[in-house]
């Protein structure tokens, strides 16, 4: 068929013109790829930074709500209940009675209800938000230490090294919630006698730790209440910019430690919010 | 391999992708619905073309006919692949125009009897536009699924592929007929490409999946 044979300067621009036009095919093809998949990966990190932000203020929503019932539960208990019973506590004291054994009685009363006043303005003290920052961390965890060992249901000691630094309002808030919840977990689950609690104030980081020598468990025995008070734990923390660690084995008590940098600032503790909690 | 060997072979490829594009329709996309609606098309002119041209000796109105409502079909597939609606728009547009032009080629240029080339060579650079705006689309809003487990990717590079090369092979026609050249080289470098593109479109519509890309726009938007 070849009848007209071309100028093989002419085939040889063909053949160059169809090897050029194939390597640039190819050559859009892989940049696309390369491309896409950079967006892909870039994609993928903004969603993970959306979701984790997202995490924080479900978090901080949460612990705001969780405050404002606390502050109003402390407020009920010692403007409400603790007056009626003091009004009860005053009636007792007026009641004058012949005979010696009902009057007993109704000094044990008095006495009983005084305890129970005392009992409920501890209380609504440890929840209130005023009380803990107009005291400081270090004094209220103190306060709490006292009233654990003279409870006696577990011996309590309470270890500061370091000088002490004030970390703001709403962290060291935070920090006492962990150290309730962490101090609720031991007195409910742990059967444990004795409970260290240690604050040390190192310039770059702040460590919480408590540790008991109760029952201990394996993170498979835990059950729906422990678990959710652990999980608190490091919620709490996560929301302050803090770490939350705990470690236990069954039989081997049950150690919790919080670290936080004090330096770090995070942006809803550091005064944008006043406030609010989170 | 003879013609017709070759001819039967192609029309089974055409089958089997029917078949597997119907057997999957409730679970394609819209877009992969009409390109399953397509191949079946494509079957059948092609078959009708086989027939026309023993009894005729002449397929080329078939292939009139076909050029345009392939280009329609394809249309249809990239305008429910497309999101932007401005693109839509300029699609349909373009599908008229496309139509007038073919009558408009039938009635001054190339006669029913005649080679269409016209309108392909238009639908191939068509094709390679439509294929380059579903790409920019897919990298303004990027799924999250693995690009090579989409559907909507090895379908686009399927038409850039088909569109530039089967471009390529009407320009190296055209110069190797003028030069009287021997065209077995393009005869069958013509079959491959066709063979890829058809399989890859058989590939593409068996591993979309309606629900997929749902969750990947949903992710991606």
């Amino acid at each position: 068929m070849a009848n007209n044979a071309p100028n093989p300067s002419e085939l040889y621009f063909i053949f160059f013109s169809a090897t050029a036009f194939f390597v640039f095919l190819a050559g859009f093809i892989i940049y696309f790829i390369i491309l896409y998949q950079k967006k892909q990966t870039q994609n993928k990190a903004e969603r993970e930074i959306l979701e984790a932000n997202f995490k924080q203020e479900f978090l901080k929503a949460r612990l705001e709500i969780q405050e404002e019932t606390f502050t109003y539960v402390g407020r009920e208990l010692h403007d409400n209940i603790n007056q009626v019973l003091s009004f009860v506590k005053l009636n007792l004291a007026m009641i004058k009675v012949e005979e010696s054994a009902q009057q007993t009685k109704i000094n044990e009363n008095r006495d009983l209800v005084a305890q129970v006043i005392t009992d409920l303005r501890d209380l609504s003290k440890s929840l209130s938000f005023e009380h803990i920052t107009k005291l400081g961390l270090v004094k209220t965890i103190e306060n709490e230490v006292d009233k654990l060992n003279k409870s006696g249901l577990v011996e309590a000691e309470l270890v500061i090294t370091g000088d002490i630094y004030p970390m703001g309002e709403q962290r060291e808030l935070v920090l006492f919630r962990i150290f309730q919840e962490a101090v609720n977990n031991t007195i409910k689950h742990s059967g444990a006698n004795h409970l260290k609690i240690s604050l040390q104030y190192i310039p770059e980081m702040f460590n919480l730790t408590l540790e008991d020598d109760g029952v201990g468990f394996s993170a498979n025995s835990l059950d729906h209440s422990r678990g959710s008070g652990l999980m608190n734990i490091e919620n709490r923390a996560t929301v302050i910019g803090a770490v939350a660690s705990i470690s236990s084995s069954a039989g081997n008590g049950c150690s919790v430690k919080v670290n936080l940098n004090p330096l770090l600032q995070i942006q809803y503790i550091d005064g944008k919010y006043p406030n609010r909690l989170g | 391999m003879s013609f017709d060997s070759i001819y039967i072979v192609y029309l089974i490829i055409l089958l089997i992708i029917t078949i597997v594009g119907f057997t999957r329709y409730k679970s394609l996309n819209k877009g992969f619905r009409v390109l399953t609606i397509l191949i079946l098309c494509t079957l059948i002119s092609e078959s009708i073309k086989k027939i026309y041209g023993k009894v005729y000796h002449n397929n080329m109105p078939v292939a009139h006919i076909w050029g345009v409502a392939e280009l329609a079909l394809y249309s249809a597939t990239f305008y429910y692949l497309l999101n932007n609606s401005k693109i839509k728009k300029a699609i349909v547009v373009a599908v008229a125009l496309m139509t007038a032009l073919e009558i408009w080629n039938v009635l001054f240029f190339e006669n029913l009897l005649q080679f269409p080339s016209l309108i392909l060579n238009i639908s191939q650079i068509v094709y390679v536009l439509y294929s380059l705006l579903l790409f920019r689309q897919m990298l303004l809003v990027p799924a999250e699924q693995s690009l090579f487990k989409q559907s909507l990717f090895w379908f686009n590079l399927n038409m850039l592929f088909y569109g530039t090369t089967m471009f390529l092979n009407f320009a190296l026609t055209s110069y190797f007929i003028q030069n009287k050249l021997d065209m077995s080289a393009l005869y069958y470098f013509s079959i491959v490409v066709n063979f890829i593109f058809y399989i890859l479109i058989g590939i593409s519509i068996l591993i979309d999946n309606k629900k997929a890309d749902i969750m990947n726009i949903s992710n991606g938007k």
